[in-house]
Order: C-alpha cells, then sequence, then structure tokens
C-alpha cells in the first residue's frame, strides 16, 4: 500500500533545476534508499517533503491527501520525521529533554499546568531509548553522549507520536562501522514496525543491505527507480555518475620528475588514521573520497593547519609544519575549498589580496614600497588571467572563477614546491573552469608538485595523472591515468575495507 | 587532571565563593564577619542580583541586554514621580516595572523582527533611554515627597531587598529548570536550528527574555531609588557592565546555552565580597579593579577552555 507518493516535483532556485519533475513513492513498511552524487537534489528533495520548500510543481501525498507545504509543523504533525545529517540536539539539555523538545509534558503543581513533567518525560523518554536497545540514559546530558548515541537520542525524538514516515539522511556518516551495523538493525526493526522509511546514504553496501527498493537521483532527476534485487553494485553507480566528460582538459603532456612530496602514514586525531601518498615534480595527483572521508584534512595536515603526526618530506628533507608559515617556509602551499570564508579578504582591493601574504618581500627597512607591490600585483593579475576593473576593484564583488584566480595569484606570487588545491572549482562556472584547469596545467611546467583535492570526478579524471582515492580517514587505493573511471573510483571509495 | 578542571569549571565558583569568604574572614578578623557588614554587603548587591538575573537569561540565549544600566535610571525616575503623583509604593513599582518591560519589548522587537544584533540593538537603547531619563528630569534628581520618604526608603533598610533578591533568584530558577520556556531558553542559546526544528517559537522566547530582563531592571530601579531616596538619571551607569561580570564569573557562557541562576548568584556575590574584603582591608579603589579585572579574565578563559573540551 503506498504511503508516501511524490509525483511530478520541480524546484528551481535561481539559476538551477534542483528538481525537475521528481516521482518517488514508499510504501508502509519498505525501506525506500535515495542514492546520488553530492548535488543531485537529495536534500532538496527531503525539504520539500518535510515541508521546509513549497515545490513550484508536483504533489506530495501521504495516504493520499496532499501535505501542508511549507509547514514543517504541519507536515510533522501528519506523521513525517526527518533526521538531519547534521545532527539537531541542544548540548546542555539532557536527552529526555532533547526527545520532547517542543513537546514537552506538563504537570499541574501549585494550581498551575505551566511545570514541566520531568520524571514523566525522563520515564517515557527511557522507555524509547530501551526499546531502541540504545543503551543511553536519559537523564544525560547531551554533551557527555557519543555520536552513535546521539543518533540514537534523535531517532528516540523522531520516534515521538504517530510516526508513518521516517527519512534518515546519511544517518551513518559519522559513525563507527559496528555502531552503523546496530543503527541498520534499528532501522529495519521500525520498517517491521509498519513504518516507511526514506534512507539516504552515500555507503552503497549499507543501501544494498537495507533497501527493498533504490531510486537514483542525478541533476535533479530520478536516472533510475527499482527493485534492490533488480540491481547491483556496478549497475547503480553506473545511474549515478554517468555524464559525458565534455573535452574541457588541458591535455597533459608533461612528464613528472623527482619525487617532491611523500608522504608516509600520515595521521590526525579524528581525522585522519594512514595516509600515503607522494606527488612529483610537475605532476598533478588527484585526491578524492566522499563526504567526511577526511580529502580537505590532508590538506589542512600538510599545510600545518591542524596537528598531525606521520613522517612527510619535501624535496627529500623531513617536513613536519606546526603553522602554515611553516609550511608555506618549506614550499608548501593550501589554497582552501571555502574561498569566502577562509580565502579571499573581500573588502579589500584584488592588488591588495594578491599582495598581502607577501608583503615582506617589497619591504625595505621595514617600509612597504608600494611602487614595487603594485608591479607584483599587477603582473601576477595579468599571469593568472584575473578579469577584474582593474586592481582597485574589491576581491569579494568579483566572480567566483576570478576570486580562484586572485587565490592562485596570492598563493604563487613566491616559489613554492608543492601545491594543494581543494576544491578549486567549487561554485565556479563551466567557462571559468575551463580556464582554470589550463592554468593548474600550465603551473607544473614550472615545475610544481600539485595536489588537487576534489570531488568531482569528471574533472580529476579530466586532470589528475594519477588519482588517490580516500575512505575513512585513509587512503585505500590509487589509479593511473587511463585506468581510472567514476566506476572504479566510486568503487574504491565506497567498499567495505577492513577498519 | 581533566576530572578536576572539568569539576573546577562546574563547580568553581562556588568553591572560590567559599575560599574569599574564609579567606577574609580569616585575615580580617571581627569586621568582615560581622554581621553588619555581611548584611550590609547582602543588601547592597541585592539589586545588582536581580539585574544579574535578567542578564543571564539575556545572555542563555546567546544574545545580551546593555540597555538595563539606563532602565535603572528611567525607571528610578519613574516610581518616584509616581510617588510624588500619589500613586503609591504600588503605583511605583509598577510604573518602574511597566517601564522597564517596554524598554525589554523594544529590545525584543529590534532583535528578533527587525534583526539587529542584541549587542547593538541593546547598546542604542542604552543610549536613548538614559537621554529620555535626563529629559524628563531635566537633568536633575527627583525627590521622594517628604511624607512618603520614610516608607519608600524603609523597605531598603530592612530585611526585604535581601528577600525581593532571593524571591527573584528562586523564581529565575524555577522558570528556567521547571517549566517549558526555561528549557527553551537553553535550547535557543544552544542550538538555535534545533530548536527551530523542533518546533520552538523562538521569537516568542527571545522576546519573553528581553521583557523579562527589562522588567527585571525596572524592578532594581526601585530597589536603589529607595536607597537612594530620590530617582537620579544619573544612576545605574555601567551597571549592565557588572551584570555582565557577575553573569560570567557565575559560569554563564557568553556563547548562550549553558549556565545557571545559581551561579549567577554565586557570581554577584563574589565580586561583591571581593569589593567589600578588598575595601575593608584597605586597598585603593584603583587596585580593588584591576583585581576585577584579573578574575573576569580567570572566568573567561575557564569558559573557553570548557567550550573546548566538549567541542
Amino acid at each position: 500500500m503506498t504511503l508516501l507518493a511524490l509525483s511530478g516535483v520541480t524546484k528551481t532556485f535561481p539559476g538551477v533545476r534542483a528538481l525537475d519533475g521528481v516521482s518517488f513513492d514508499v510504501a508502509a513498511g519498505e525501506v525506500h534508499a535515495l542514492v546520488g552524487e553530492n548535488g543531485a537534489g537529495k536534500s532538496t528533495l527531503i525539504k520539500v517533503l518535510g515541508g521546509a520548500y513549497v515545490p513550484d510543481a508536483g504533489s506530495v501525498l501521504l495516504d493520499g491527501e496532499s501535505l501542508p507545504s511549507g509547514d514543517t509543523l504541519g507536515v510533522a504533525r501528519r506523521g513525517v520525521r526527518i533526521i538531519y545529517q547534521e545532527l539537531a540536539l541542544v548540548p546542555e539539555l539532557t536527552a529526555a529533554e532533547n526527545v520532547f523538545l517542543g513537546r514537552e509534558l506538563r504537570v499541574r503543581r501549585l494550581g498551575v499546568g505551566v511545570w514541566l513533567d520531568r520524571r514523566g518525560m525522563r520515564d517515557a523518554a527511557q522507555r524509547v531509548l530501551d526499546d531502541l536497545g540504545a543503551g543511553v540514559d536519559a537523564g544525560a546530558k547531551v554533551t557527555t553522549l557519543s555520536v552513535a548515541e546521539r543518533q540514537m537520542v534523535e531517532i528516540a525524538r523522531a520516534l515521538q507520536g504517530d510516526v508513518r514516515l521516517l527519512v534518515l539522511d546519511e544517518p551513518t556518516s559519522s559513525l563507527p562501522s559496528a555502531d552503523a551495523a546496530r543503527l541498520l538493525d534499528i532501522v529495519r526493526g521500525l520498517a517491521k514496525r509498519g513504518i516507511g522509511i526514506v534512507y539516504i546514504s552515500h555507503r552503497l553496501e549499507e543501501v544494498f543491505a537495507i533497501a527493498d527498493r533504490i531510486t537514483v537521483l542525478r541533476d535533479g532527476r530520478v536516472t533510475g527507480s527499482a527493485p534492490t534485487s533488480q540491481l547491483d553494485r556496478r549497475s547503480l553507480v553506473r545511474l549515478m555518475v554517468g555524464r559525458d566528460i565534455a573535452d574541457e582538459f588541458p591535455r597533459r603532456t608533461e612528464a613528472p620528475g623527482d619525487v617532491v612530496l611523500d608522504v608516509r602514514g600520515l595521521a590526525a586525531p579524528g581525522r585522519l588514521r594512514g595516509v600515503d601518498l607522494t606527488v612529483r615534480r610537475g605532476e598533478i595527483v588527484g585526491l578524492t573520497g566522499l563526504v567526511g572521508s577526511g580529502r580537505t584534512s590532508v590538506g589542512l595536515a600538510l599545510y600545518g593547519a591542524i596537528p598531525s603526526t606521520g613522517s612527510m618530506h619535501v624535496d627529500g628533507s623531513t617536513f613536519a609544519p606546526r603553522s602554515p608559515s611553516e609550511a608555506l617556509a618549506a614550499g608548501v602551499a593550501y589554497v582552501t575549498e571555502d574561498r569566502k570564508a577562509s580565502g579571499v579578504f573581500p573588502v579589500l582591493d584584488v592588488g591588495a589580496n594578491v599582495t598581502i601574504t607577501s608583503l615582506p618581500m617589497f619591504a625595505r627597512a621595514g617600509w612597504i614600497d608600494a611602487r614595487r607591490a603594485h608591479a607584483a600585483a599587477t603582473a601576477a593579475a595579468a599571469e593568472f588571467d584575473v578579469r577584474s576593473a582593474g586592481l582597485g576593484q574589491a576581491a569579494g564583488t568579483l566572480s567566483g572563477g576570478n576570486q580562484q584566480k586572485v587565490l592562485l595569484a596570492r598563493t604563487l606570487l613566491e616559489e613554492r614546491k608543492v601545491l594543494v588545491l581543494d576544491e578549486p572549482t567549487r561554485g565556479v562556472d563551466v567557462g571559468a573552469k575551463t580556464e582554470i584547469y589550463a592554468l593548474i596545467d600550465r603551473l607544473t611546467r614550472r615545475g610544481l608538485g600539485i595536489l588537487f583535492i576534489s570531488s568531482e570526478l569528471p574533472e580529476l579524471i579530466g586532470m589528475a595523472d594519477r588519482i588517490v582515492v580516500m575512505q575513512g580517514g585513509r587512503t585505500v587505493g590509487e589509479l593511473a591515468r587511463g585506468a581510472a573511471t567514476e566506476e572504479r573510483i566510486m568503487e574504491l571509495a565506497t567498499s567495505e575495507v577492513a577498519a | 587532571m581533566k576530572r578536576v578542571m572539568a569539576f573546577v569549571a562546574q563547580y568553581g565558583i562556588y568553591v572560590a565563593l567559599a575560599a574569599e569568604f574564609l579567606w577574609f574572614g580569616l585575615t580580617l578578623p571581627g569586621t568582615f564577619w560581622s554581621s553588619g557588614n555581611l548584611e550590609n554587603v547582602l543588601r547592597q548587591n541585592s539589586f545588582g542580583a536581580v539585574l544579574a538575573v535578567g542578564m543571564t537569561l539575556a545572555i542563555l540565549t546567546g544574545g545580551i541586554d546593555l540597555s538595563i544600566g539606563s532602565v535603572v535610571a528611567l525607571a528610578g525616575v519613574s516610581a518616584v514621580s509616581a510617588l510624588a503623583h500619589g500613586g503609591g509604593i504600588v503605583g511605583a513599582l509598577a510604573a518602574a516595572v511597566a517601564v522597564g518591560a517596554v524598554v525589554g519589548l523594544v529590545n525584543a522587537v529590534l532583535v528578533t523582527r527587525v534583526r539587529i544584533p542584541p549587542f547593538l540593538a541593546s547598546l542604542a537603547m542604552m543610549l536613548i533611554v538614559r537621554a529620555v531619563a535626563m529629559k524628563v528630569t531635566r537633568g536633575e534628581t527627583v525627590r521622594v515627597p517628604a511624607e512618603i520618604d520614610a516608607a519608600f526608603s524603609g523597605m531598603m533598610t530592612g530585611r526585604l531587598p535581601v528577600a525581593a533578591m532571593l524571591a527573584v533568584v528562586l523564581a529565575a530558577w524555577c522558570l528556567l529548570v521547571r517549566t517549558p520556556f526555561g528549557r527553551h531558553v537553553y535550547a535557543v542559546g544552544g542550538n538555535v536550528e534545533a530548536a527551530r526544528l523542533a518546533g520552538i517559537r523562538v521569537r516568542r522566547v527571545l522576546t519573553g527574555v528581553y521583557v523579562l530582563c527589562g522588567a527585571l531592571a525596572g524592578l532594581a530601579g526601585v530597589m536603589l531609588a529607595s536607597r537612594l531616596a530620590a530617582g537620579d538619571p544619573r544612576s545605574g551607569v555601567s551597571f549592565e557592565l557588572d551584570a555582565v561580570a557577575a553573569v560570567v564569573v557565575g559560569g554563564t557562557s557568553l556563547f548562550g546555552g549553558r549556565g545557571t541562576m545559581w551561579g549567577t548568584l554565586a557570581g554577584v556575590f563574589f565580586v561583591g565580597f571581593l569589593n567589600n574584603g578588598l575595601t575593608l582591608a584597605g586597598v585603593e579603589s584603583f587596585d580593588q579593579q584591576i583585581v576585577k579585572g584579573c578574575v573576569l579574565l580567570a572566568a573567561t578563559s575557564l569558559d573557553l577552555w570548557r567550550g573546548k573540551e566538549s567541542a
């Protein structure tokens, strides 16, 4: 019996069609998995379902009656519960208080009914938690609970009242594998009670283990939907990533030179558990993995921005940076994935943005020689093809692609040996992407070794000479240019690796 | 070591208060522990404690209310005017609390509707309310009419101010710990997105908090006016900062979501006894300020350290 039915749901944001005629249904007691790459439209779909977004077209029916669109509370009252990937608990309240947050039980005392029924809430929450086999004390403050325990509190909260449909968005993304297995058991139990489950996960093993049906989203459209028994891993991955790679990448001709960066057993508490990689002079090494695999942490560790252990060498000398300035002094530079938050200085002009980290280069007796700085900025802006209304334009008003070029110009104003690029084309339009690819290619001809971190597989396949794949904080495999396909990368990134 | 630090972070203020109490008592024999001195300290800090209770609410939501010092002045002036117009003590009290609540409501509208950060909204209101108090009195102190002076000023000499303070703290504690509203204050300060997703009406919670904070400042204004036997438009300057200091020393996080009323009460009296003890010991007032500054720095460092641990 169909519990939930979405049909023809379309949602457009300025410049993006996030959902394009998506139809999707869930039966009572069924686990229906929803998979797709980042940006495929899964989050938008959940938000439409939960009432956070009003769809431009299409209908969302529960038990044949339409859900109130744009009314999260109304949707929740109809028995639709969503557990978001980012856990939404209040740290200083107890597990029980979080379970009942916004729906507190009250008790009449001193003639008025404004008092919390603390005993009642605690007992009721404890019962739900015990039913789940969670082993969580309902009276414990959330700050004292582990991630897995917090997840249990979230589930207990979602199960308050009459629940018809439960949506879990990447519920295991931050769980150790034993806890993840327990969570799957719990989800199966809930489905047996007749609750419809929408299960979103990047971990394909999990999807195959738990789902009755699988629907694949890509670029806002459903590219496939079938009972799990009719799909295999290979066909699923193809449905997820299968898109044509346009001829937007430069032809790589450079033959790599000597090893410039050598990393063995790099570890960082809570983030990295064993990363091995080498980068040669003039080489582009791609680094990828799913969200949470530790891609960015590798860049930050190389840059001395987070504490790490392990053996690293740059040009044969030991390299153990404790701060970005030490990394820079050794010739290792990092360009952030988050230009807005930790890259450009938006109110400073283009010239200042380019020279700001290299000002001592232009100083004489402590005074900055503005003319020399200006000349250097002009040359760098030209070399990196920064398109602005002159060096005086505020960097915050540039397009994403030009901001990225400003960052590259700044980073390479001084001589570097290794350049770590973290998602250099995120939020950059297609034309500027091609320009940035060409720039990166040109940099390798200077003998620079480049570690190219990206979650966009087509660009890595197009750009990298080798691709290193990460999972769970460690490197799990490496694919040479030519051998790398999206399917093989996804297989490595999602394969079950012995912990 | 970790446990010790966690204990210090959680109960440190009570331990520090007890230690301070013992230290001054033993080093200042006969003066510090005299019942006259202790009663005096309690009375002197009673309105400061009332202010700090309101400030605790604001800071728990991750906000702040810098207007309360000015509200103390305007409420005091209003209370004395009400007395002069024959409103009696009840009328004076009502006028002061109402003035405070209205200012609190304006703060709340600025914060929740116009979306001005609480720091700036209440800073602007601090200037405006102070100016209004000066304007309506033309900068002059308003005297309490002679025929009711004794009754009004008498309120602050006995145990009443201390009783009022304890009642306010107790009520605020009940509100925070025993009612949904109180739990929602922690939720809004601890994770506003989670609060919103749980269906909590965040604006309503914030409005309640700022109105309460203003009303309590109004109450403190009457208490001060009674102590001064006058409504002084220049009174209450920098009281908001003393309140922030006491709240932070009492273990409430400036980032919101963590803190208790008892901690605030202890913070008020830690600072209060510090002032008193240092004065009795003959420490110069400038040096006292330095000591207070250092105490504040220590309390904040502890808070930052604790925030890092739980992150």
